[in-house]
């Protein structure tokens, strides 16, 4: 199937009056009446007023032009669908081979049109009058002329139709990455109110309030920060990376004070890099993963490393672990370590800018690799 | 005296309970404190307390993992779970806990379970489990699926060698890129070695296609070519050049692929 299927574009559909009509067979064949209908119409008021054709009274002349124009009209309107149904592929794809086809097809049918109606109206042999000496030569400039308005109404027709349907592939395409932040969104939400996180780190605030009261009050206020920072960054379209690196830093802190000596982590970020913009919940999907698949089934723990460069147009943030590694984890109930939708986000925010590399770790782990495109820089005054 | 071992992950948890047991049962020895299950297994064997109390989630054996190895051993502990999540309840119960108790931990209930604890172990000091006895671990680790326990540490035994293949590994300059199977759009062979196609570009491995075909999921991955193999859910659909040759067209690529004779009938019947 074509990218895009063949819709007949008619030259009535320039004005938006014409294009409340949905395109059909039939509706085309109107049009075409119309339209040369009333190209006649002007003809014949532009031979009068200039007196081209005095000779002739007008209600005469009015039908000899309304003839020919309807002639050439229908003549090109079945060409071109002609061309339609033979070369579908190529017609979408607007090929030069299809335009020299449509340009001499034109000419054709505008000289067609010029003789045959006139020759049989003479009751001369349409065949005999084409085929005169010089009967051809003066009708060649005036089938260039209607095949050169004809090609530049279909042309801009057809860029018409391709602005409207590259805006309609935009509107679905931001359509689907809204929806996809929805979903992201809620499954972050449902994530951090996620009960084992949750309890559990509320367990280890009870079980500290009596023997270490301050740090018991750390980590409620790690706590309120992880929570106020993914319910704003889940309600926001755009973060800054400093703010997404902030709530992995809140969500590491806690579970460093959980898990004891098992985790350890660091946050290398080029200061230059935190004020860049970046879609909300990219990262913390990332850095849940090495918690999750990487130091929480190992037994002697590890390190999490989250590292964040921009340099030539892109912007990389690395999680790395030492962990178990993706090649020991069981398969995720929902398939896959949950990185199907991120990588979906990715598509419909950067198309193929982006990309989110796995990668393994000698002696063990995996790192994490997003790789995005930098937005440009933002004009100080917004900053 | 009664003797009891505890085991969770989570340090600042097992100092607590630690501390609640102390007031709800002065008498209780603590013999034994561990922070995975491997490690508490071990102080099991050695110490033989009456009671355990066991986190679930826990690296290396999980909880239930570990209570089916006690009840499959003779002698038993009691054993007490304490989880943040009533998730695991019919689990825990189904492997024939004493108790269940949801952190953080209250004085009041564990001050029940304790009363219950002291009542069972006056009437019966030591109880012969009932439970069968999987002989091996390969029973065991069928039995844990069963009760829908992962089983990620289980011997080698647990996990089939027939299991699909979940991650190819590729190396990619000096690093070693993974990709889920799920990714891969189409296996081509190449000499040797095999080009893994996914929708971000190719990357070569050195696993042949025909060893490779073996590791694969028959249903999600199709070979449509003595060199091919295409992802079933990658396919976008199928037409017929002027050659007549049957092409197979993809979601995520460009590129067309020849589908030979031998392997046609695949697609007759869609």
């Amino acid at each position: 199937m074509p990218p895009h299927p063949v819709r007949a574009n008619h030259p009535l559909d320039m004005f938006a009056l014409f294009r409340r009509w949905p395109a059909s067979t039939r509706r085309n064949l109107v049009y075409t009446a119309l339209w040369s209908s009333l190209i006649g119409i002007v003809l014949t008021v532009l031979f009068a007023l200039t007196g081209t054709r005095s000779a002739v009274p007008i209600p005469k002349l009015l039908g000899m032009t309304l003839l020919t124009s309807n002639t050439i009209g229908f003549l090109i309107h079945g060409a071109l669908a002609a061309l339609r149904r033979i070369a579908p592929h190529a017609t979408a794809r607007r090929t030069w081979a299809v335009r020299t086809c449509q340009v001499m097809l034109i000419e054709c049918c505008a000289v067609l049109g010029f003789t045959v109606p006139d020759a049989l109206l003479h009751g001369v042999d349409p065949y005999t009058a084409l085929v005169r000496d010089g009967a051809l030569a003066p009708m060649l400039p005036m089938g260039l002329v209607v095949t050169a308005i004809t090609m530049a109404i279909l042309a801009t027709n057809e860029r018409r139709l391709a602005r409207e349907t590259a805006a309609a592939q935009h509107q679905q395409q931001i359509a689907e990455a809204g929806q996809l932040l929805a979903e992201a969104r809620l499954r972050t939400l449902q994530a951090q109110i996620e009960p084992h996180f949750l309890y559990n780190t509320l367990a280890n605030v009870v079980s500290l309030i009596g023997s270490e009261p301050d740090r018991a009050r750390h980590m409620l206020e790690r706590l309120i920060d992880f929570l106020r920072a993914s319910l704003a960054a889940s309600r926001a379209d755009q973060a800054t990376l400093g703010a997404e690196l902030d709530l992995a830093a809140a969500y590491l802190d806690l579970l460093a004070v959980r898990m004891g000596a098992r985790l350890r982590w660091r946050i290398e970020a080029d200061e230059g890099c935190r004020g860049v913009n970046i879609a909300p919940m990219l990262i913390q999907p990332l850095v849940e993963n090495a918690v999750m698949h990487g130091i929480e089934p190992k037994m002697e723990g590890g390190e999490i490393l989250v590292r964040a460069a921009c340099a030539a147009g892109v912007l990389s943030v690395e999680v790395s672990d030492d962990g178990m590694g993706l090649g020991a984890a069981p398969p995720r109930p929902g398939g896959g370590v949950g990185l199907s939708n991120l990588r979906e986000r990715l598509r419909s925010l950067h198309g193929p800018k982006a990309q989110l590399q796995l990668l393994e770790n000698r002696p063990s782990g995996v790192t994490s690799r997003l790789l995005l495109p930098l937005p440009p820089p933002r004009p100080l005054d917004q900053a | 005296m009664t003797t009891a071992l505890l085991a969770d992950d989570e340090p600042h948890l097992l100092s607590y309970l630690e501390e609640q047991l102390a007031l709800a049962w002065p008498d209780l020895k603590v013999v034994g404190r561990a922070p995975n299950g491997v490690e508490a297994l071990r102080l099991i064997d050695e110490l033989a307390p009456d009671i355990v109390f066991l986190d679930i989630q826990m690296p290396g054996l999980n909880g239930l993992q570990l209570a089916s190895r006690l009840s499959a051993g003779g002698a038993s502990p009691r054993v007490v779970f304490t989880t943040a999540h009533e998730q695991y309840a019919l689990q825990a119960f189904d492997s024939e806990a004493f108790d269940y108790l949801l952190k953080p931990i209250r004085l009041e209930r564990l001050q029940r379970t304790v009363d219950r604890l002291k009542e069972t172990l006056a009437q019966q000091p030591q109880t012969p489990t009932s439970a069968p006895a999987p002989e091996t671990a390969a029973q065991l680790a069928a039995m844990l699926r069963q009760l829908g326990v992962p089983v990620p540490n289980a011997p080698a035994a647990a996990a089939p060698s027939s299991a699909p293949l979940q991650w190819i590994r590729a190396a990619q300059g000096q690093e070693t890129r993974l990709i889920a199977v799920d990714e891969v759009i189409y296996f081509q062979s190449n000499d040797k070695y095999t080009s893994v196609f996914i929708a971000d570009g190719e990357h070569l491995i050195r696993t042949p296609l025909r060893q490779l075909r073996e590791q694969l999921d028959e249903q999600k991955f199709w070979q449509i070519h003595r060199g091919v193999i295409v992802a079933a859910h990658h396919v976008a659909g199928t037409r017929t050049d002027f050659r007549g040759r049957l092409l197979v067209k993809l979601k995520g690529r460009p590129e067309e692929l020849v589908v030979s004779r031998n392997y046609a009938e695949l697609f007759r019947q869609m």
